[in-house]
């Protein structure tokens, strides 16, 4: 069976490696890491992962704007969006929605259960 | 779980505490700043930064009391409110970064 291709962005390197060194437990996951929206932009263009697990607070480019890129490119438009933020209010996760989101998972999270609420979610 | 993950999570909670250490001195200097200062006057932008950083990359490593304080001040941060709250929450902060990654449950 294909492994499920999960792309993480987040500028954060300590959650990003603790979430990717996590997503690995689980055999049937690969996973790449990002730490912008421009370098996530480029990697989910050339590697169409299955999924994309998007920070919302990054510099530069920030997670909504770099949805909005992804919708915008062809090759990335249909690739399912996760957004992860620590500000989870519910106005603001109505918007994420709107904006395109599948989904949103608040951190912090548990490292243990990340690849099964992933799955979780990617099935709702 | 294997011993690779958890040695790689040891090293990766290692890392977290080493960087709450050195934010917890940013923001020590931040507090000084602005109890000398205007309490209208501006926020650095790396207090943002840095509250943003710890709320949610504290939880995640299990450092829960620090996630919330974090929290609370990217809040006060976020809502432009008195320096002096911001200064209080500062200090709250960095009094858990030093209860919870120095005392005897930092595992």
């Amino acid at each position: 069976m294909r492994p499920l291709k999960i792309l993480y962005i987040d500028d954060e390197a300590d959650i990003r490696e603790v979430a990717m060194l996590s997503l690995e437990l689980d055999p049937c996951i690969e996973v790449r890491g990002e730490s912008s929206g421009a370098a996530g932009i480029a990697t989910a263009t050339a590697w169409l992962p299955d999924a994309i697990l998007l920070d919302v607070m990054m510099p530069s480019m920030d997670g909504p704007a770099t949805l909005s890129r992804l919708r915008t490119n062809v090759a990335t438009r249909h690739i399912p969006v996760i957004f992860i933020t620590a500000r989870a209010q519910s106005s603001e996760i109505a918007d994420f929605f709107r904006q395109g989101a599948l989904e949103v998972i608040t951190k912090p999270f548990n490292p243990m259960t990340l690849a099964a609420e992933l799955r979780r979610k990617m099935a709702a | 779980m294997s011993d690779t993950y958890e040695t790689k999570l040891a090293a990766l909670r290692q890392r977290f505490r080493d960087r709450s250490a050195a934010d917890s001195v940013v923001l020590a200097r931040i507090v000084a700043d602005l109890e000398r200062g205007s309490p209208t006057a501006g926020l650095p932008p790396e207090l943002r930064r840095i509250a943003h950083g710890l709320a949610g990359a504290a939880g995640t490593f299990g450092f829960e009391a620090i996630s919330a304080c974090a929290a609370e001040l990217e809040d006060l941060v976020t809502e432009v409110a008195d320096t002096r709250q911001v200064a209080l929450a500062c200090r709250a902060l960095i009094t858990e970064i030093r209860l919870d990654t120095t005392g005897p449950q930092f595992k």
